[in-house]
């Protein structure tokens, strides 16, 4: 990381900064929530936010800056407290050059692909930081995407937009330490990995609009950020698998809704099985459906997923997600009020159900009470933290500088 | 003799005097009214609300004509809690009877979202203006008739009433009937009321106008909301015009990599 900040920082320096343009904004949040379940301990949870750009001719250079602090994890001690108390991260750090016909991007960022909200099947480039179930984020994944180091062209033609990414150094996912609240029940920690990465992660986008209808459409080759535990010389070790994937997406308005949606397929899914580890091909789909009128904003979301030729001792091939997401506005946007709900159901059955107040009393200040609750088998998606239901209140405050 | 002269040259004036007076023909005229080729304004909305809370938006405005067809860029750039939210707009020829296209680009989502386009009554962004306010005018969603001309702030007026052919709310915009109130010189308008089900709810009315770069521009407007009380305040504090725009701002990158 150390390289490509100096590299930036002299690419910074060399711009003509007299005629720079500077903007900068951010905020600062407290959140408590509090275990309705009396399985987990309660607790404050701080985050501060600064989001910079400077500018100047065909020149962006971009900051994101994040600090996070949760004091449910004080005095947690060894790697629990180390890992989740807080942190302090220069997220996003990268530099922009835009012509007319093509742009270029490098350094420390974040890629969104696809159509869909919740579900990534194509959201392939940032690994997640499920370390909090990405709860705080749920509306808003930019926060809940590890970013990484990046090479981005873009390239403008008449009908055509193409985007190549080259990203050299994978990352995992990030998941929650043993003893935090959303760890994952017998996931080893602290193993040896074996990999060997000797080429980059590759990305290729496409994107078109016909007669009304946008179009993606994807190339990938890299690592899967699911890391497979398998046995090698009588040892437990972790590993990362390289995986290949094709995928397109489309969004076109009907009438008063947008209908969206994605598909993929990948060609050697690495997949945890309970000899070891396998690759067998995947493919999934989904569907999704937005409405906003009257202030009334309803999402609907439908995904199937189907792994070809997946081992006997799989007990399920096909996995089903769905969500769905109600927000009403009063008040000229100073009040409103949102359920979403989302189901997973692989071997059983699971969902999450968040309801959510949230209210305007002053200019950029706000307000938000809510609850969230788990339910389903304890090894589903959502119920193994089927003890971890809570209420939380949070207040915010956005700033510019 | 001279009488059958004046006679003819009477009627011969009569189409050209029906077409001056033709109220759809003077809407289009509002509609097709010289803006420039493109042109980039800067825009402060203040909100009031009906319990005096006050909301102020600002943004940048690109818009650019493609013959008959129109595409516009807008960026907000305050308050810090919408800043970098971007909207693109596609406005096709009305007789194509195309709805627009539109994108909004959400940064905290790192992603643009199309947004249908079918109903426009919603608030745009929760100010007392809908879609339907600021997209480009539709003449045909309305049938005209010229009420009267008359003189309104100093300026002389066609008074033009719309109403919907059904008498019904337009599906798209909301309003079953407006009342127009149009400059004739400088095919302005100037106060237009809308109404639904035979009621009043919002008047726009123009507070300052001045010619810029040879172009009629509104400096100043007012939406008042006549069922919720309070109103938004439409403030252009720069606009300049034929800037020879790139088509590259009239894109999702321009969402992405915000305008300037």
């Amino acid at each position: 990381m150390r390289a490509p900040l100096l590299g930036l920082s002299c690419a910074l320096f060399s711009l003509p900064l007299a005629a720079a343009t500077l903007s900068g904004r951010g905020h600062l949040e407290d959140g408590y929530h509090h275990d309705t379940t009396g399985a987990s301990s309660s607790g404050h949870r701080v985050e501060a936010l600064l989001e910079s750009r400077i500018s100047q001719g065909n020149w962006t250079l971009d900051s994101v800056l994040l600090g996070r602090y949760r004091s449910q994890y004080d005095d947690a001690g060894g790697k629990l407290e180390e890992r989740m108390e807080s942190d302090q991260d220069l997220r996003e750090l990268y530099l922009t050059w835009a012509g007319d016909d093509w742009q270029w991007r490098l350094g420390q960022q974040q890629i969104a692909w696809g159509r869909g909200d919740y579900f990534r099947l194509v959201d392939v480039l940032n690994p997640l930081d499920l370390r909090e179930f990405l709860l705080p984020y749920i509306d808003d994944y930019s926060l809940g995407r590890q970013t990484r180091p990046m090479a981005v062209v873009e390239v403008y033609g008449d009908s055509l937009e193409q985007q190549f990414v080259v990203a050299p150094r994978a990352k995992t996912t990030r998941y929650a330490p043993a003893g935090a609240d959303f760890a994952i029940a017998g996931r080893p920690e602290g193993l040896p990995e074996d990999d060997e990465h000797e080429r980059p992660d590759i990305g290729w986008r496409g994107k078109m609009l016909v007669d009304g209808t946008d179009l993606d459409f994807y190339l990938f080759d890299g690592l899967s950020p699911d890391p497979l535990y398998v046995v090698e010389e009588g040892r437990l070790v972790e590993q990362q698998r390289r995986r290949s994937l094709v995928g397109a997406s489309f969004a076109r308005p009907a009438g008063d809704w947008v209908v969206r949606g994605d598909l993929v397929h990948l060609f050697n899914e690495p997949l945890q099985t309970p000899e070891g580890a396998d690759n067998v091909p995947k493919s999934a789909a989904l569907l999704g459906l937005d409405l906003t009128r009257n202030e009334w904003t309803v999402n609907l979301q439908a995904t199937v997923s189907h792994r070809h030729g997946a081992p006997d001792s799989l007990s399920r091939e096909t996995g089903w997600e769905a969500s769905a997401a109600l927000l009403k506005d009063w008040s000229k946007q100073r009040l409103n009020a949102g359920v979403l709900w989302l189901y997973n159901r692989e071997v059983q059955s699971s969902h999450l159900v968040k309801a959510n107040l949230g209210y305007r009393p002053w200019n950029q200040w706000y307000l938000e009470a809510g609850y969230i609750a788990f339910s389903g088998g304890q090894t589903s998606q959502y119920g193994q933290f089927d003890n971890r239901d809570r209420l939380y209140l949070q207040v915010r405050r956005d700033f510019s500088l | 003799m001279r009488i059958s002269l004046l006679a003819l040259g009477l009627l011969l004036s009569l189409p050209a005097l029906a077409e001056a007076l033709d109220p759809a023909a003077i809407m289009r005229a509002v509609r097709d009214r010289d803006e420039g080729q493109d042109r980039r304004s800067e825009v402060t909305l203040v909100q009031t609300m009906a319990d005096g809370f006050v909301r102020e938006r600002k943004l940048l405005m690109l818009e650019k004509e493609y013959g008959e067809e129109r595409k516009a860029t807008l960026y907000f750039t305050a308050p810090s809690d919408t800043a970098g939210t971007g909207i693109l707009m596609h406005s096709y020829a009305e007789a194509q009877a195309r709805e627009d296209d539109q994108w909004l680009y959400l940064p905290a989502l790192r992603k643009t979202r199309r947004i249908a386009t079918n109903s426009k009554e919603g608030p745009f962004l929760g100010t007392d203006f809908s879609f339907a306010d600021i997209e480009r005018m539709r003449v045909d969603d309305y049938q005209y008739r010229l009420l009267r001309e008359e003189e309104y702030k100093g300026r002389p007026v066609y008074v033009i009433e719309a109403r919907t052919a059904d008498g019904l709310e337009n599906p798209r915009t909301g309003y079953s009937q407006r009342l127009v109130y149009v400059d004739r010189e400088r095919q302005l308008i100037l106060r237009d009321e809308f109404f639904r089900g035979g009621r009043q709810i919002k008047t726009f009315e123009v507070v300052d106008v001045s010619q810029v770069e040879g172009f009629w521009t509104v400096n100043e407007s007012l939406m008042s909301n006549l069922v919720e009380g309070g109103q938004t305040r439409l403030l252009r504090t720069a606009a300049d015009y034929n800037l020879d725009l790139g088509d590259q701002n009239f894109s999702e990158r321009a969402l992405r990599n915000g305008i300037r």
